[in-house]
């Protein structure tokens, strides 16, 4: 079942671990309606870019870490400036708000009809699974032929959350603290995670070198 | 045709770079204006070389200044780039001095530097002397020119971002009437190195509570300079820390039960120290005389146990401590509160924090600091996002 925002609201009210956090509401008459099935979320202040130079290509089975992390461009974007997407251009961003999801709840994720119109995608993976905690990354693409100028708390994209089935064992155990109810990796802005991490790629190595 | 003069042949460059500088978004506001004035000393420095690059005797007057913009270019270069300590500055700046945009251009380094705000402030000074008058105008008064060496340990330490009040401290104590100076008992005695000093950190104290003294208690004595050029230009850290002790005492955070972690930790490190008896008195007087200037501390003892557990609630949650649920709604925090929370989460909650989390490696207690300093951090952004949001409104 789909939260509308009235349902949302209260969710948000509610105590942990069945709490719903999302901070700071810039404007809560605008981004959140009661009888709507989605929420508006903004743009966050940084930005994440790839030096297309000095990458000849993204494969997982020989990923170094610390080379991506050198190839990338970090840009801050202080409220009231602009970030210009070019296009075809690709850049990570990130929820203005941060999230934390409760154990019942999954979100998803898609960009603003307004902002599609103009040939801006914002999102590619659009799951949030319960749980989560951090800034929700964007993956911002302009497939339009202008460039685009982003403003850091615009209302970029819409959040609809629903419910997720728990048992009632599974219900009590997250109440009593006994299921974590958090991890500790949490995204506080626009960040890689390395493919390298999958798990899958010990196999794929396994059968590269058969 | 090339340039005629070798000092000519140098200062192409370093235009280049300050113009490179000017670019970073870390120079807004009154930093960025502090700089542009660092750009007109050095084009007016070109322009009077090009002028007459024959002129030895002119040349030679201006390598003293040179050498001044030169130096200048090399300490900024070499500051850390983190955006932490900026965002925290700001925020105090918003807090403290109520959004006031003073020229205070802030500078951490990842390496102890031989410089420290004495003596940046004389070297604009004495470029601006070069200057035509005209160019001038913009400086309303002496600019300031904070530099905060952050041990290369510390750097990602939100909660060491928390010795930036001393700034704030330093700039508010120059307002305290002189017949309010005159009676803090022992005060006069002291070289105007010691009283400016001490009345930085007892405004730094006021301004941000335990999380000052911590932070202090931290990093001064990793600062403190073993060979100092005098024996009256700062006073000793033993003796700020008897004197920080005694203001915490003074604004009751002793009585607070949610700061006992914290005051336990400052008089466990006061105690290293013998204080002094007079010290302790000239303390009670310092704060007395700032309570008497401007009336009660803004973040008080009353306001920690406000607002210091709701926000260690969302810590324990993963949730950046930036606003908290009032009867009125949701209000946002002060980056005092942040601050403290912060402490407070590292001290005195950080056995349950980890324990809630199941860490335990010495690996994974290290992600889970570096995380909770994160969340700090992100607590300050946020709230800062929605004062400014909200005020600019």
């Amino acid at each position: 079942m789909i939260l509308n925002g009235h349902a949302v609201r209260a969710r948000m009210r509610a105590p942990y671990p069945w709490k719903l956090v999302m901070t700071p509401i810039l404007d809560g008459a605008v981004q959140i309606r009661d009888f709507e099935a989605a929420i508006d979320v903004r743009l966050g202040q940084e930005f994440i870019l790839l030096n297309k130079a000095a990458i000849p290509s993204i494969n997982p089975a020989s990923e170094d870490p610390a080379v991506t992390r050198a190839r990338m461009f970090h840009h801050f974007v202080p409220l009231g400036e602009k970030f210009i997407l070019h296009p075809q251009q690709f850049a990570l961003a990130s929820t203005l708000e941060y999230f934390r999801l409760p154990p019942d709840l999954t979100a998803s994720i898609v960009g603003r009809s307004s902002w599609a119109r103009y040939g801006l995608v914002v999102e590619m993976a659009s799951v949030v699974h319960p749980l989560y905690a951090g800034s929700i990354v964007l993956e911002l693409h302009n497939l339009g032929d202008v460039p685009l100028e982003l403003y850091p708390g615009f209302r970029i994209a819409q959040v609809s959350f629903a419910e997720v089935t728990l048992t009632a064992e599974d219900r009590a155990a997250f109440a009593a603290g006994v299921l974590a109810t958090a991890s500790l990796s949490t995204a506080l802005g626009p960040e890689y995670r390395l493919i390298a991490h999958d798990n899958e790629l010990a196999a794929i190595r396994r059968l590269q070198h058969r | 045709m090339g340039p005629a003069s070798p000092l000519l042949e140098q200062i192409y460059p370093i235009e280049q770079a300050v113009a490179h500088l000017l670019q970073s978004d870390r120079y807004a506001g009154a930093a960025g204006r502090l700089l542009r004035q660092l750009q007109q000393a050095i084009t007016h420095l070109r322009a009077t070389l090009e002028a007459s690059p024959a002129d030895e005797q002119r040349s030679e007057e201006l390598t003293g200044q040179f050498y001044l913009v030169q130096e200048l270019l090399t300490y900024l270069q070499g500051s850390e780039e983190s955006r932490g300590p900026q965002l925290v500055a700001h925020a105090m700046q918003r807090s403290f001095l109520q959004g006031a945009d003073l020229p205070i251009l802030l500078h951490t380094t990842p390496f102890h530097s031989r410089f420290s705000r004495g003596n940046l402030a004389p070297m604009l000074t004495i470029l601006h002397a070069g200057l035509p008058a005209d160019a001038l105008t913009p400086l309303g008064m002496p600019p300031v020119f904070p530099t905060i060496a952050f041990p290369a340990i510390e750097q990602e330490n939100a909660l060491a971002y928390a010795i930036l009040a001393f700034e704030y401290g330093a700039v508010l104590q120059q307002e305290l009437p002189d017949e309010l100076l005159g009676d803090i008992p022992g005060l006069a005695s002291l070289h105007n190195a010691w009283q400016e000093t001490l009345l930085a950190d007892a405004w730094a104290t006021r301004l941000a509570g335990p999380a000052y003294a911590l932070a202090a208690a931290l990093l001064y004595p990793m600062m403190e300079d073993p060979t100092p050029f005098a024996p009256e230009e700062l006073p000793p850290v033993a003796i700020r820390f008897a004197c920080i002790s005694a203001l915490l005492r003074t604004y009751e955070y002793d009585n607070v039960h949610e700061a006992a972690g914290m005051m336990t930790r400052v008089q466990q490190i006061g105690a290293l120290y013998v204080p002094p008896d007079e010290f302790v008195a000239l303390a009670q007087g310092i704060a007395h005389a700032i309570t008497r200037a401007d009336g009660p501390a803004p973040f008080t003892a009353k306001r920690y146990l406000q607002e210091v557990p709701p926000l260690l609630t969302r810590l324990h949650h993963l949730v950046p401590p930036n606003e908290m649920e009032t009867p009125a709604g949701m209000a946002q925090a002060d980056v005092a509160a942040i601050l403290n929370a912060g402490w407070a989460m590292a001290l005195d909650e950080w056995e349950a924090f980890t324990r809630q989390y199941h860490v335990h490696s010495p690996l994974d207690a290290y992600h889970a600091r570096v995380l909770l300093s994160r969340l700090v951090l992100k607590g300050v952004e946020l709230s800062l996002i929605a004062d400014e949001w909200e005020g600019d409104a």
